[in-house]
C-alpha cells in the first residue's frame, strides 16, 4: 500500500533521520522524498511503500510517534485520497 | 502501427506518473483536512426492514433490533478505520430505516408504533450511533391506518427515546400538498415539544414535516431508508462549511471567478466524500449509495453558511443580496459536485439550521435575519426551515401555516423543503435557549398573532400544479 506522509514542525537537526528511521524499522521503503524550510519551519513529504507483512496502523503508529519526539506533526495518509482530490 | 504503439507506451508512461503528486496538492490537502477543518459531516447506513415484520408488535421490535444490530455491528469501527487510514474525520454515523408506519400495516396502534420506536432505540445504542432514522410515514396523499398510528405516536416515542428521528412527509410535486396530514403534525410538534419541556422542546429537533423528501438523505433528522432502496446502502453527506469559507475568503476576482473556487472546492470536497463511502460500503459488503452535497453548518466557530455569505460581500447575512448570494453559493456546489461524483443524490442544498449555525443565530438576535427572509431563501436552494425557536405559546395553527407555506414553495418549485421547529415551552419571542451539544443555541422569534385556522380547518387537499403534469 501506497501512503503519503506529511511532517510538519520546527526546524532542527535529525527530523529527516528520525522519521526516515521510523520508516525503516517497520521495513516501509521510500519512493520520494522532498523537505523545504521557510524560516524556522519545516515541512517534509514522503510518498513510501509499507513494508511486507506490515500494516497501515503500524507505520503510522510508529512514524507518528518519532515525530512526536521531535516536536513535528505527522499525518500519514493513503495515497488514494489525493488521487481522488486531485485527479479528475 | 510503430507510432501508435509508442503513444501507447506515453500515455502508459504518463499515467503511471501522474499518479505523483506534487508538493502544493499534498500540502493543499494537508491545509484543507487540518487547517480548514474539511470533514465529512454524515456517513449514513440505510437497512430495509420490510422483512422484520412479524405476527405481532413484539415480535417485529424484536426482528428489527436483531437485524439492525447484525447488520450494523462494525458500522462504526469500519468508518474509524477508513477515517484513519484516508486522514479524514468523520463527524456523525446514522441508521436510516425503511418507513416504520409499513410494518404498523398489520397492527397499526400507538402502542404498537412505540415499542417498534423502543426497539430502534435501543438498537442505535448498542452499535454505537448517535441518531437512527426513519420513524416515518409518507402521507402526502392520504393516511392508512397505520401512518396514523405512527404519526400519533411521535410525541410519546420521542419523548422516551433519545436516538429515534422522527419524519413525516406532507407534500409533494406530484400529489399536492395533505392538509389534514399538515394539521395533525402541528399538533404533533406542539405535543412533542411538551412531552420533551424538561429538555427545552428539544423533542422537536428530532422531528422533521417534509414536502418531497428525499429517500436516499444521510442527513438527520430526516433520513430513512426509502422504499425503492436495495436491501443496505452507505449514504455520505459531505463536509460543512469551513472549507467553502476559506476558498470564498482567498479570491478577490468578479463573480465568475468566485463561483469557480467555490466550484473547484465543491469537486475536491466531494471526492473525498466518495472515496470515504465507497471504502466504507466495500468493507462493509455493502452497496454506496449516493453523496449528498449539501453545504450543512456545525456549532463550532466559522463552520457556518452565514459567515460565507457574508466572506462573499454580503455585510450581514439576511440583508438584499443574500437570497442571491446563497442560491449562488449551493448552485456552484452542485456544479463541483457533480463534476466530481455521478451519484449525487440526497438533498444537496443549502441547510441552514438556526441555532446550529452560530452566525445565522447571531443575524436573528440582531434582528437582520428573520422568518420571512429563512422562507425565501427556501424558495431558492435552503431545504427548509430549520431549527427556528418559536415561543412556547405559539398556536398549532400558525405552525400549520408555516408548514404549509413551507410545502406550497416545494411543490410549485419542484424541490425539497422541510420544517423542524420547536416551539420552546415558557419561552417568549427575543429569549434564547441553549439545547447543547450538536443542536446549539436559538433566539426565539417572532410569529404574528393572527392565524391561519379557518383556511387550514377547511382540510382537504391542495392539488399538484399544472406545471407537474408533466407527461
Amino acid at each position: 500500500m501506497k501512503v503519503i506522509i506529511t511532517a510538519v514542525g520546527k526546524d532542527r537537526i535529525g527530523i529527516v533521520a528520525a522519521i526516515s528511521n521510523a520508516l525503516a524499522e517497520v521495513g516501509a521503503n521510500i519512493e520520494d522524498l522532498t523537505s523545504s524550510r521557510l524560516r524556522d519551519e519545516f515541512v517534509m513529504l514522503i510518498v513510501c511503500e509499507t513494508g511486507k507483512d506490515k500494516s497501515f496502523n503500524e507505520l503510522k503508529r510508529a512514524v507518528v510517534a518519532a515525530g512526536r519526539k521531535i516536536g513535528m506533526k505527522v499525518v500519514v495518509q493513503r495515497e488514494e485520497i489525493f488521487k481522488a482530490m486531485h485527479r479528475i | 502501427m510503430f507510432r501508435e504503439k509508442r503513444y501507447l507506451k506515453l500515455c502508459i508512461a504518463f499515467e503511471v506518473n501522474s499518479l505523483k503528486f506534487a508538493s502544493e496538492e499534498i500540502l493543499e490537502t494537508f491545509k484543507m483536512l487540518y487547517v480548514e477543518k474539511l470533514e465529512i459531516r454524515a456517513v449514513t447506513l440505510g437497512i430495509n426492514l420490510f422483512d422484520c415484520v412479524g405476527s405481532d408488535a413484539s415480535k417485529t421490535a424484536a426482528n428489527v433490533k436483531k437485524k439492525i444490530v447484525e447488520v450494523a455491528m462494525n458500522f462504526t469501527e469500519t468508518i474509524d478505520s477508513v477515517s484513519d487510514e484516508f486522514g479524514v474525520s468523520v463527524t456523525n454515523k446514522r441508521i436510516a430505516v425503511t418507513p416504520i408506519s409499513f410494518l404498523l400495516a398489520r397492527f397499526p396502534t400507538v402502542e404498537n408504533a412505540v415499542e417498534i420506536g423502543f426497539a430502534l432505540d435501543d438498537s442505535a445504542r448498542e452499535v454505537g450511533v448517535d441518531m437512527i432514522g426513519g420513524f416515518t410515514a409518507l402521507v402526502e396523499k392520504g393516511m392508512t391506518k397505520s401512518d396514523i398510528a405512527l404519526m400519533d405516536a411521535i410525541p410519546a416515542t420521542l419523548g422516551q427515546t433519545s436516538r429515534v428521528c422522527s419524519s413525516v412527509n406532507v407534500a409533494s410535486t406530484k400529489a399536492g400538498i395533505n392538509v389534514d396530514a399538515v394539521n395533525v403534525m402541528a399538533r404533533r410538534i406542539k405535543e412533542t415539544a411538551e412531552k420533551t419541556r424538561k429538555h427545552k422542546g428539544v423533542g422537536c429537533a428530532k422531528l422533521v414535516v417534509f414536502c418531497n423528501a428525499p429517500s436516499d438523505n444521510p442527513f438527520m433528522a430526516g433520513a430513512f431508508h426509502g422504499v425503492e432502496e436495495g436491501e443496505t446502502t452507505v449514504n455520505v453527506g459531505i463536509s460543512g462549511p469551513s472549507a467553502i469559507r476559506a476558498a470564498v475568503e482567498r479570491c478577490d476576482g468578479n463573480i465568475d471567478e468566485l463561483s469557480d473556487c467555490i466550484k473547484r472546492a465543491a469537486f475536491k470536497i466531494t471526492r473525498v466524500g466518495e472515496l470515504i463511502g465507497k471504502e466504507v460500503a466495500k468493507r462493509m459488503g455493502v452497496k454506496f449509495g449516493i453523496v449528498d452535497t449539501s453545504i450543512a453548518p456545525t456549532t463550532a466557530k466559522g463552520d457556518s453558511i452565514a459567515d460565507v455569505v457574508e466572506k462573499m460581500g454580503i455585510e450581514r447575512c439576511g440583508i438584499p443580496g443574500t437570497t442571491a448570494a446563497v442560491a449562488m453559493l449551493i448552485d456552484c456546489i452542485k456544479k463541483g459536485g457533480m463534476m466530481a461524483c455521478t451519484r449525487i443524490g440526497g438533498l444537496s442544498g443549502t441547510f441552514i439550521p438556526v441555532s446550529e449555525d452560530a452566525g445565522m443565530n447571531r443575524r436573528v438576535r440582531e434582528g437582520v435575519m428573520n422568518l420571512q427572509k429563512l422562507e425565501a431563501l427556501t424558495s431558492v436552494c435552503s431545504v427548509g426551515l430549520d431549527m427556528i425557536c418559536l415561543p412556547g405559546d405559539t398556536d398549532e395553527w400558525t405552525i400549520a401555516g408555516i408548514i404549509v407555506d413551507e410545502a406550497a414553495i416545494g411543490i410549485v418549485n419542484d424541490k425539497t423543503t422541510a420544517v423542524r421547529i420547536i416551539p420552546v415551552p415558557g419561552k417568549k419571542a427575543g429569549q434564547t435557549v441553549d439545547f447543547g451539544g450538536l443542536f446549539g443555541r436559538g433566539t426565539i422569534m417572532e410569529v404574528p398573532k393572527w392565524k391561519p385556522a379557518r383556511f387550514l380547518k377547511r382540510g382537504g387537499q391542495i392539488s399538484r400544479t399544472i406545471r407537474s403534469a408533466k407527461n
